[in-house]
């Protein structure tokens, strides 16, 4: 039987994706299976946010088929093998399940951190205002955050922003997070704030789509780490084997550049 | 002083008074049904302006071209003229508001649609990747912020609106200019008058200026 429970929580298949003449994913294919914590590294330009904003189809895959704990995400395919595109209703439905973490916030300016992180769960939920309020507070207590309800995001540091945001993803309790070099624009003392956040959350059984170029932490942290390099797969598997045995030249370059050993 | 007063034309204006009166009010009438009709004409131009269909929006850019292309006082002419040869023979007052709305909010659904898109592209996909629709985001994330941005330019282009409602006096309606217009044809005292009429156009201008900024610091505030 299909229950949804052998499924796993993401499939891609053969996903390819071009912007103009320049082909970003080549036949991108893998699983995350629910719980577990995916790392994807990977040069500058590679295509790993594309492949990341595919898994919530903020951006559209040219080819290949994506599942959300087995339901084709965007697109149709038909028998005769051509696809149909979902409405926008069931596009959104589909992103309620799929949270995900900017490296630029993409807070809302205009609205406190408590609406911030009300304001979806109320309107596309149609969860009570007074429930989401309490919720809203206890995500923030989990982020540390408890006293900033109603500040404005402006008023807080970056690494607050950030665990701001992730506190509004969780807030529509999606089944994945996905993460997108989330401490980038980080001063550096604010980095370990946020790190500190997600691992949390790894422990607590979530299942994640990190890409980073914190090595250290995504060994730490990760079950299974992929390295992608002009839009395909190079190699995958234990974080700790890919990192210190590197197999292909293309991932003894990129590692060169942080010379150091992951234990 | 008596005789900078006298200068001024202080007693002759005084007398003319209740012209000018029933002119201002005609004058504060057309601004205001004008501004009404324009702010919602460019709000209903605007989402269909937006909405990336050829067989809308090119019609509607070339319906905004056109009217911010030719003389205002042109378009009011060929509503007041060109209606009743299509069996609308409207009001000269409505003709003249009409016209006003139909330039006026064509320059406000460009003010509009700078202001949505002034918000960035992270905005949505942040609104997008909650669940919410292009609709919801739209009303929920970038318009209260959009508003915001276009407030300024809403208010310079409703300042142009009142000094334009001058020009449909070229069609007979008795509002303050023509009401000035009149005034001096009996007199001949042409200098005072005029000066009188700019200032109750600053009167009115500069007013109107205050309360948006009022609306604008009180939006704000909420926000
Ligand atoms: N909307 C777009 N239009 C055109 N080209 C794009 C677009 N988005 C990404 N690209 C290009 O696609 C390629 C892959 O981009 P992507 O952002 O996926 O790389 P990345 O692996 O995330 O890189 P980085 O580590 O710098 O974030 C880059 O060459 C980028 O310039
Ligand atoms: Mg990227």
């Amino acid at each position: 039987m299909n229950t949804s429970a052998d499924m796993p929580m993401i499939r891609v298949r053969e996903v390819y994706k071009s912007f103009g003449d320049l082909k970003v994913l080549d036949g991108m294919s893998f699983d995350v299976s629910r719980g577990e914590v995916l790392a994807i590294i990977g040069p500058s330009g590679s295509g790993k946010s594309t492949m990341l904003r595919c898994l919530n189809f903020l951006e559209e895959h040219d080819a290949g088929e994506i599942f959300i704990e087995g339901e084709p995400l965007g697109y149709r395919v038909l028998d005769d093998g051509s696809r149909v595109r979902e409405s926008e209703a069931v596009i959104a439905r589909m992103r309620c399940d799929v949270g995900m973490v900017f490296q630029s916030f993409n807070l809302f300016p205009h609205r406190n951190v408590r609406q911030n992180i009300t304001m979806a769960p109320v309107s596309v939920k149609g969860v009570d205002k007074a429930e989401a309020n309490d919720r809203a507070e206890a995500l923030l207590e989990k982020v540390g955050l408890a006293e900033k309800a109603d500040e404005y995001p402006s008023r807080l540091s970056g690494g607050q922003q950030q665990r701001v945001a992730i506190a509004r993803a969780l807030a529509m309790e999606p089944k994945v997070m996905l993460f997108d070099e989330v401490t980038s624009a980080l001063d550096p003392e604010l980095v370990g704030e946020v790190l500190t956040v997600m691992q949390q959350l790894a422990e607590e059984g979530m299942t994640m789509v990190i890409v980073t170029h914190e090595m250290q932490f995504a060994h730490d942290v990760s079950d299974r780490l992929m390295f992608i390099d002009r839009g395909k797969v190079l190699e995958e598997g234990n974080p700790a084997e890919v990192l210190n045995m590197p197999k292909s030249a293309r991932l003894k370059d990129f590692l060169h550049r942080f010379s150091a050993s992951f234990s | 002083m008596d005789a900078i007063l006298d200068f001024f034309g202080f007693a002759f204006i005084q007398s003319q008074l209740p012209r000018f009166w029933d002119g201002f009010r005609l004058t504060l009438a057309i601004s205001g049904a004008s501004m009404i009709g324009a702010v919602m004409w460019g709000l209903a131009l605007v989402g269909p302006r937006m909405s990336g269909l050829p067989v809308v929006v090119v019609p509607i850019v070339a319906y905004i071209e056109l009217v911010r292309n030719t003389p205002l006082l042109l378009q009011i002419y060929l509503f007041y003229f060109g209606l009743p040869l299509l069996g609308l023979p409207l009001s000269a007052f409505v003709c003249g508001v009409i016209a006003i709305a139909s330039q006026h909010g064509a320059f406000l659904c460009e003010i509009y649609r700078a202001g949505i898109q002034s918000i960035s592209r992270q905005q949505w996909e942040g609104a997008l990747a909650l669940g919410m629709t292009r609709r919801k985001a739209m009303r929920q994330v970038i318009l209260p912020q959009a508003v915001l941005k276009v407030v300024p330019p809403i208010g310079n282009q409703l300042v142009i609106l009142i000094k334009d409602t001058s020009l449909v006096s070229a069609i007979g309606i008795i509002e303050l200019t023509l009401s000035g217009k009149m005034v001096i044809e009996r007199s001949g005292a042409s200098f005072e008058v005029f000066l009188f009429i700019a200032a109750a156009y600053l009167l009115l201008t500069t007013t109107f200026g205050v309360v948006l900024r009022i609306a604008e610091n009180s939006l704000r505030a909420r926000q």
